[in-house]
């Protein structure tokens, strides 16, 4: 989702938008804000109230020198009165963001997470939408546009609640059969990856070893042509043999007449 | 009249025949129409399904679906072109082959009213379905089951000619009344949207929009 997608979400009873993300990063280029929206550029962290109306933006992430840490999350999130929101941007991939470095502070605070989307820049992967609540809100459809009509929460929402917990449990059930079977097939892929590395270099090590065969045997062919070789040969053949003690001038003339043609 | 209406099992029998021997939109269009009008027809309804799921779907943030009686499953590709990711149902198996060798998306031979999924959606509908389904108690069983897929705050669309009276039409068609569709949902925790017309040619259906809201 881009992220004049996700802002233009909430943009409905927003009359400022506080951006205090650190860093250079230019979230106001992205917004495309129309004039009935004020901007305003914070370097730091203020300790002000940030009130219903008013949208406060954020980036969190690893690098300490960029991006917010859990404890600017806990004090902008404190700073939010009832209707007042936040966006956190994170600089995590969405499979990567470590959300539960932050549950403990945003429910401490009173903030409900009201969304969470990817994001699509190369510094900004995802993003959470809080509200300071008193009371619990109904959840925003998976591209955050479907809302459920207020009027269905007026009987004090125990039908929502229930169907939040519900859903909850089950769905949770589900991922963690999903997540279980995916680390067995994570298990199974690296044991096949080990296994094909293990192959790759038994085949390497053969193709290693028939080159040496091939060489060593072309040598040992160079070896038994010499002259020399067949010297040797023949005067231990004649230290054995009367027999071939009298052929020995002949064969050592023989040798003579070949030497070099080996 | 009542012994002219087609049974269930004639009523599967039907349509798989028909996707046997129709063309591509034809068998799950308009029969009365060629295919142009038919393509043209598919394009509208397409158009009118992406607007009611949402524009922001994106790789990044898909879109769950499932398409409800998706007979050859123009919408369903269509829209998983679109980013959306699309389970598709039918009772026809003639239907789910052609889907499965189109491919984009998964599709299996399932009633409306016995599908059984592990996990819910954020959109489920049923272009021109649930108004062929001629018994009452079948139709209730299959808009409750659908239902039942749906998450919270996800969007049920089902199609209808969103009229204040019920209406036959043929031995194969029956379309309900938006307060009967209303009755039998409120109920189930889904407040009714609005009804949005295709508005193509004569034909008066359109979709019926329904939001989960517990």
């Amino acid at each position: 989702m881009r992220i004049l997608d996700l802002v233009r979400l909430y943009l409905d009873g927003t009359q400022r938008i506080l951006d205090e993300a650190p860093g250079s990063v230019d979230i106001r280029r992205y917004l495309l804000l129309s004039d009935d929206v004020a901007y305003e550029r914070a370097d730091r962290p203020s300790t002000g109230p940030i009130p219903a109306g008013t949208l406060a933006l954020t980036i969190v992430g690893p690098d300490p020198t960029k991006h917010a840490d859990e404890s600017a999350v806990a004090a902008l999130a404190g700073r939010l009165e009832v209707g007042g929101r936040a966006i956190l941007f994170f600089a995590w991939a969405p499979d990567e963001v470590p959300y539960h470095r932050f549950l403990d502070v945003l429910t401490a605070r009173g903030c409900q997470v009201v969304q969470v989307a990817s994001i699509d820049t190369e510094t900004l992967r995802a993003a959470a939408v809080l509200e300071r609540v008193d009371d619990i809100i109904a959840p925003r459809g998976a591209l955050g546009d479907v809302t459920i009509p207020p009027s269905s929460t007026k009987d004090g929402g125990v039908a929502l609640r229930l169907r939040l917990a519900n859903e909850y449990a089950f769905s949770e059930f589900s991922s963690r059969t999903l997540r279980a079977a995916l680390r067995v097939r994570s298990d199974v892929t690296t044991a096949r990856d080990d296994n094909l590395a293990f192959r790759t270099k038994l085949a390497e090590d053969i193709k290693q070893r028939d080159a040496r065969i091939t060489q060593l045997k072309a040598r040992v062919a160079r070896v038994e042509g010499s002259t020399s070789f067949n010297l040797g040969l023949t005067l231990i053949r004649a230290a054995r043999s009367p027999k071939a003690l009298l052929l020995l001038p002949r064969d050592l003339f023989g040798l003579w007449r070949g030497r070099g043609q080996a | 009249m009542e012994s002219q209406q087609l049974s269930r099992e004639e009523a599967i029998q039907y349509w798989d025949d028909r996707h046997r021997q129709e063309g591509d939109l034809r068998s799950g269009g308009h029969i009365g129409w060629d295919a142009p009008a038919n393509e043209a027809f598919y394009v509208r309804r397409s158009a009118l399904l992406l607007r009611l799921i949402g524009d922001r779907v994106g790789a990044s943030d898909p879109v769950f679906a499932l398409d409800a009686g998706c007979g050859k499953g123009e919408f369903a590709r269509v829209l998983t072109r679109c980013g959306v990711i699309v389970d598709g149902i039918d009772a026809s198996p003639e239907a789910i082959d052609f889907c499965r060798r189109q491919g984009g998306g998964r599709f299996e031979v399932a009633t409306l009213a016995d599908f059984l999924n592990p996990f819910l959606y954020d959109v489920v509908y049923s272009i021109d379905v649930l108004f062929h389904i001629l018994d009452d108690e079948d139709w209730s069983r299959s808009l409750v089951n659908l239902a039942s897929l749906v998450r919270l705050a996800g969007k049920l669309l089902v199609a209808d000619e969103g009229a204040e009276t019920r209406r036959m039409a043929g031995n194969y068609i029956v379309h309900r009344s938006t307060a009967e569709y209303i009755d039998r949902l409120a109920p189930l925790g889904f407040a009714f949207e609005a009804f949005t017309p295709y508005d193509f040619r004569e034909n008066a259906v359109g979709l019926l929009s329904f939001v989960r809201t517990h």
